[in-house]
């Protein structure tokens, strides 16, 4: 299996802590979103010109979610993606929240406060940082909250919600997340950033 | 089952668009965002404040991809959530993509020129809807390439892709969505609105 990605991606980073969690090897294929070349051969195997991309034969998905759930169906004996019904759907659950609500607040952040000046050499813009922060304070709340009385996000150990959630944390420090009034979410990052899996997919910057 | 809902809200048609063609049955208790006490009530049960939420027993289900893939699980026979890996994850991908990319851009459109009038008095700000617009063009054209060569987003049949993906399009009208452009999504729509689903959970505004 490939795996079109980017070592700064946190969207590929989600697939590659699955992958290093599940044991999974990937031939990984690094797509630099700067290159007319590289972004032809990635508009080629996904029309959303996104990373990351599986290639597993004549299947290829994209949505980094979708990919990690992949993985963990097609590993025997793994337990981050749970079989029963309702652990299941509730790491689901979790894995759209981040997609709907958390990631893509964080997102406005890191590129305002990191990628536009690399990518449009702008500086960042004071109303998009504002509704950043706003949405970015809805969903911390909520996660804080649900962090304050469990170690994990379902169950009792790390499942691919953690995965998912957790991810575009890498660029806390270099987005200058405002995340400092959300300790329960902040132990729980401390926690996922101890794990095999964070320690080995994390890129030199 | 309960399910807290409203019936202007194009995440809770997905849940009824699901669960009518899954033949699965529960207690709709209508929700008025307008009103504290409902507010009140949902956000005893999410804490993202948001509709629509499941309530099975002592599980409390919120995210409407999430409860779609819950009650298909929990059908037995059904065919619209594969158990074929590669075709779940293919239905899974197109679930996550909605709500990353197609479901938001809609949603800027759907509170500018629907909802913001009611809940701020204020009319549609320009900007707002150039950017909803914007990232509205880029997802319809992934999917109207997509359906170029389909019936259905993946395989020969209606699956939670097509409900979960169709749903925002209830406001097409209503919220002025420009898709004049994409010939083969807005056939796929009329092919949804023929649909029994579809026709059983439309609403009168």
């Amino acid at each position: 299996m490939q795996l079109y990605h980017h070592p700064f991606s946190p969207s590929a980073r989600r697939v590659l802590m699955a992958a290093d969690h599940l044991g999974v090897a990937l031939d990984l294929v690094e797509i630099n979103l700067a290159s007319p070349d590289d972004r032809r051969r990635l508009e080629e195997l996904n029309a959303n010109s996104r990373i990351p991309v599986l290639v597993d034969g004549a299947l290829v998905l994209s949505e980094s979610c979708a990919i990690m759930q992949y993985l963990a169906d097609r590993t025997p004996g793994q337990a981050v993606y749970p079989h029963d019904l309702a652990a299941r759907a509730d790491v689901n659950r979790w894995m759209f929240w981040t997609c709907q609500h958390f990631a893509p607040a964080l997102g406005v952040y890191g590129w305002e406060n990191m990628m536009k000046k690399m990518v449009a050499g702008e500086d960042a813009d004071p109303v998009e940082l504002a509704r950043g922060a706003r949405d970015i304070a809805r969903a911390a709340v909520v996660i804080d909250r649900h962090l304050a009385t469990r170690r994990w996000l379902v169950g009792d150990a790390v499942t691919l919600a953690d995965y998912a959630v957790v991810a575009p944390l890498m660029y806390k420090e270099q987005a200058r997340l405002p995340l400092d009034d959300y300790p329960h979410l902040l132990a729980w990052f401390a926690r996922v950033q101890e794990l095999p899996a964070w320690q080995r997919t994390t890129p030199a910057w | 089952m309960q399910l807290y809902y409203n019936p202007y809200s194009s995440n809770t048609r997905r849940v009824l668009l699901a669960a009518a063609h899954l033949g699965v049955e529960f207690d709709l208790v209508k929700m008025d965002l307008g009103s504290q006490d409902d507010r009140r009530r949902i956000g005893e049960v999410n804490a993202n404040g948001k509709i629509p939420v499941l309530i099975d027993g002592d599980f409390v289900l919120w995210e409407s991809c999430a409860i779609m893939q819950y009650l298909a699980d929990g059908t037995p026979g059904q065919t619209v959530w594969p158990q074929e890996r590669r075709a779940r994850a293919d239905v899974s991908r197109w679930m996550f993509w909605a709500c990353q990319h197609f479901a938001p851009a809609i949603g800027v459109l759907t509170w500018e020129y629907i909802w913001k009038k009611y809940v701020t008095g204020q009319d549609a700000d320009p900007k707002e809807v150039a950017r909803g617009e914007a990232d509205l063009a880029e997802a319809a054209r992934v999917l109207d390439q997509h359906l170029s060569t389909r019936q259905w987003l993946v395989g020969g049949g209606v699956t939670l892709a097509d409900y979960a993906v169709a749903a925002p399009l209830m406001y097409k009208e209503k919220a002025h969505l420009p898709l004049d452009a994409y010939p083969h999504l807005l056939a796929w729509f009329e092919r949804i609105q023929a649909l029994p689903a579809w026709q059983r959970t439309a609403h009168e505004w």
